[in-house]
């Protein structure tokens, strides 16, 4: 049986002891037979809880690997958003050109200073 | 002195051709890439989804959040009821030892059943905060698809070029031109930079996308696997919530007359003055009739809820991968589905804050 399969079974039983819980208390005699049924059904609450519960906790590595995947992604676009408002990168290629164009440019205009 | 300006101007003017003609190359090269569609308005429309689902997500979470609140507490009134339950008037007297142990083992008990309802409640608000978290994914995403590179870009490529043109004396203008076309070192230099900075942008909007698609697929798959438990969680608050309002009127103890005045209002019929608690039996079990009626809707909102968000997940990774294979991006489907979700989460927590508990308010005055 499945954690899911098991949950729902146990919620069953809960549920089939609680939707009488008025008319089996009021059946009980002695106050033993009246506490024992409250017991049993919070024993019955109790496993119903537990075992839905088990659904979740398998699942909690999982949880905390995706909130940890989720906050690199974050990072990784933050990052990649900063290359764009630093957009060093294309522009130290543009940078590039035109120093070479500069650098070719000077001579003559330092030549022409000199003259 | 001529010899020496000369000499360098001519290599100087032969260098520059080849840079020209550089540049057209690279320009050339540039368009025929094929990647100079922008994919900006596709990522933002992502974005705006991807934030949209995870906040529903979020909503959901924690609305199952506060139903283990309410389905603890009704818990916890329904064994002090059924503690104080009658015994028969021959039935022997319990002592006050059997009494206190009683009480001490029941206390126990509720004291367990509220430790696993607040480690659920945990489970949950974690995976509240984690739907949070892929909502500030998707808002840095959509920062960075509204963030336009291209004028930035340009601004920059204007300073340089007053700088060239600074350092030169002149304008920076060769004059030369391609056919009818005005084609100067500085459009193909401007054209060529735009052209690279979209197709970078691109490349940032496709790394980041393909990045979140394995992870939407963990979640999806998590919150698939998990749908039976908060069905369960749904369906347990609305089984306390009619079990509670039921056991109020059976016993009597609460003026049950308001569930029926808006039918009444509609032939301008009135109850009699002052407000009484039903007595006769069958007004009692149709009361308790409609209060299983007005139950039901509760937890198939709630389960509904539940399919609807997950086939927003579903459309939010098609998306993605349309992006990738760079399709059109449309957010019909997904604006349907959210539209959908957010119908559902309005009447989930209308039906959970206004249905049964104003009922019951009203009941108990």
């Amino acid at each position: 049986m499945t954690d899911t399969e098991i949950a729902e079974l146990m919620e069953t039983q809960y549920l089939s002891i609680f939707e009488n819980r008025d008319e089996l208390a009021a059946a009980c005699q002695t106050f033993a037979q009246l506490n024992q049924f409250i017991k049993n059904l919070n024993q019955a609450n109790l496993n119903a809880l537990q075992s839905r519960q088990r659904i979740f906790a398998v699942n909690e590595e999982r949880v905390r690997e995706l909130f940890g995947e989720l906050t690199v992604a974050q990072q990784h676009i933050e990052a990649s958003l900063a290359n764009l408002h630093n957009i060093a990168g294309v522009l130290n290629s543009i940078s590039s050109g035109v120093q070479i164009a500069l650098q070719l440019l000077k001579p003559p205009l330092a030549v022409a200073a000199i003259v | 002195m001529h010899f020496i300006l000369y000499k360098p101007r001519r290599q100087v003017h032969k260098k520059m051709g080849r840079a020209f003609l550089a540049l057209i190359a690279l320009f050339c090269i540039a368009a025929q890439t094929g990647c100079s569609r922008s994919l900006q308005a596709d990522a933002t429309k992502i974005a705006k989804a991807g934030t949209v689902t995870a906040n529903q997500m979020a909503d959901y979470y924690e609305s199952l959040a506060q139903a283990d609140i309410d389905s603890w507490e009704l818990e916890s009134f329904q064994i002090g009821l059924l503690g104080a339950t009658p015994l028969p008037a021959d039935a022997t007297p319990p002592t006050p030892a059997e009494v206190a142990l009683a009480l001490n083992e029941r206390r126990q008990q509720v004291k367990a059943i509220g430790d696993t309802y607040k480690k659920e409640y945990d489970y949950l608000i974690a995976r509240a905060r984690l739907a949070r978290q892929v909502g500030k994914v998707y808002s840095s995403f959509a920062r960075l698809a509204n963030y336009d590179t291209t004028e930035e870009v340009s601004k920059s490529l204007d300073t340089l070029k007053s700088q060239v043109e600074d350092l030169r004396g002149k304008p920076l203008n060769l004059g030369q031109s391609i056919g009818s076309l005005p084609i100067t070192p500085e459009n193909i230099l401007n054209d060529i930079v735009k052209e690279l900075t979209v197709v970078q942008q691109n490349r940032a909007y496709l790394r980041e996308a393909k990045r979140l698609i394995s992870t939407l697929e963990k979640l999806k798959q998590l919150f698939d696997a998990e749908t039976p438990a908060y069905n369960l969680i749904a369906q347990r608050r609305t089984t306390n919530y009619r079990g509670i309002a039921i056991s109020l009127v059976r016993r009597k103890s609460v003026v049950s007359r308001e569930i029926l005045s808006r039918f009444l209002d509609t032939f301008q019929l009135k109850w009699p003055e002052p407000p009484e608690t039903f007595t006769d039996a069958q007004m009692i079990e149709g009361v308790v009739g409609l209060i299983n009626a007005r139950a039901t809707p509760l937890a198939t909102i709630s389960e509904n809820t539940a399919d609807a968000l997950s086939a927003s997940l579903d459309d939010l990774i098609s998306l993605h991968k349309n992006l990738q294979a760079r399709r059109a991006v449309s957010l019909t489907e997904i604006a349907q589905q959210s539209e959908t979700v957010q119908a559902l989460l309005e009447a989930l927590n209308k039906a959970s804050k206004n249905t049964l508990i104003p009922v019951l308010n009203k009941l108990d005055r």
